[in-house]
C-alpha cells in the first residue's frame, strides 16, 4: 500500500517564522485555516529594543523562549525571563522592551470577555 | 511537557506550553486529536542546524494531510487530525504548542482527546493533566 499526501488547498507549514526582528504575525485566521488562533513572534535586541501594540479584541499569551524583557500593561510592569509566560487581556495597551535581547512566542485568539492579566513563572510551573 | 498557559490561567480560548523530546524519540504519542473542541499549531525552537524533526498531520494515516521535515523557526498548523512527530538521532525535537478553543471557555479543556484507534490501550498519556 502506498501512502500519498492528501490533496488539500490548505497550507499547513509556515517556514522561518523567527527571521524578523520586531513583532510579526505569521499565522492568522486570514492567511490559514485556523478559525481563531493567531501566532506571532516578538524578537527584540539592541537594534529593535521595544514594541508597542494594543491587543484589541484578542486575548494574548506570551511565552519567553530566551532572554529577558519588561512588559508594561494594564498599569503594571513585569519582568519575564526564559520560559516565563504572561497572559494579556483583550483591549490592553502593551509595551515590551528589552535591555539585551528577548525571543517571545505570542499566541492569541479573539474573545468576548476580558480576563485578568496573569503571570506564570517557569520555576513554579516546572513539571 | 510543560503547560504554561493551561488551567492555571483564567482565559477564554487559548492554551499553550512547550514540549522537548529525548534525542531520537517521538512526542505527541500516542497520536491524538481534538478537532471538535480545539485547533492547534506547533512552533519548533532550539533546533539548530543540522537538526530537524518530522511532523505528521493525518486523519487517515494512508492519506496524510501533511508529512514533512520541520526545522528551527518553522510552524505547522493542525486544524484537525492526529499530529505526532519524531526527532532525529542525536537531536531533540522541541516545540511550543498553542491551541484555541472553538467555543470560548466551554471548549477550553486540556487533555480531552481522541487517541488513534489501535494505540489507545494505555490511554492518552494526558490523564494526569485532566486533574490539574
Amino acid at each position: 500500500m502506498s501512502t500519498q499526501m492528501k490533496e488539500t488547498q490548505d497550507q499547513l507549514i509556515f517556514r522561518g517564522t523567527n527571521q524578523r526582528k520586531g513583532r510579526h504575525a505569521s499565522i492568522t485566521p486570514e492567511n490559514s485555516s485556523m478559525r481563531h488562533l493567531v501566532y506571532a513572534r516578538v524578537i527584540l535586541d539592541a537594534e529593535v529594543p521595544r514594541v508597542t501594540f494594543s491587543t484589541g479584541g484578542l486575548e494574548s499569551g506570551l511565552i519567553c523562549l530566551s532572554g529577558e524583557c519588561t512588559i508594561k500593561a494594564d498599569g503594571q510592569t513585569h519582568t519575564i525571563g526564559q520560559y516565563d509566560s504572561i497572559y494579556l487581556p483583550r483591549d490592553t495597551q502593551v509595551e515590551i522592551a528589552t535591555e539585551e535581547s528577548v525571543d517571545l512566542v505570542e499566541c492569541s485568539a479573539e474573545v468576548e470577555k476580558k480576563y485578568p492579566l496573569q503571570i506564570v513563572r517557569y520555576r513554579i510551573r516546572a513539571q | 511537557m510543560n503547560i504554561t498557559l493551561g488551567k492555571n490561567v483564567e482565559a477564554g480560548r487559548i492554551l499553550a506550553g512547550f514540549t522537548t523530546s529525548e534525542p531520537g524519540h517521538w512526542t505527541s504519542w500516542p497520536p491524538h486529536e481534538h478537532a471538535s473542541i480545539l485547533e492547534e499549531l506547533y512552533v519548533y525552537y532550539d533546533m539548530p542546524a543540522p537538526s530537524f524533526g518530522v511532523q505528521f498531520v493525518y486523519t487517515n494515516p494512508d492519506e496524510p494531510e501533511f508529512i514533512g521535515i520541520v526545522r528551527d523557526g518553522d510552524a505547522v498548523i493542525m486544524p484537525k487530525g492526529f499530529h505526532p512527530n519524531v526527532s532525529v538521532p542525536g537531536h531533540p525535537i522541541n516545540f511550543v504548542w498553542m491551541m484555541a478553543a472553538h467555543r470560548e471557555v466551554e471548549d477550553r479543556q486540556f487533555g480531552v482527546v481522541t487517541v488513534q484507534p489501535g494505540f489507545d490501550q494505555a490511554g492518552s498519556g494526558l490523564e494526569a493533566s485532566l486533574k490539574k
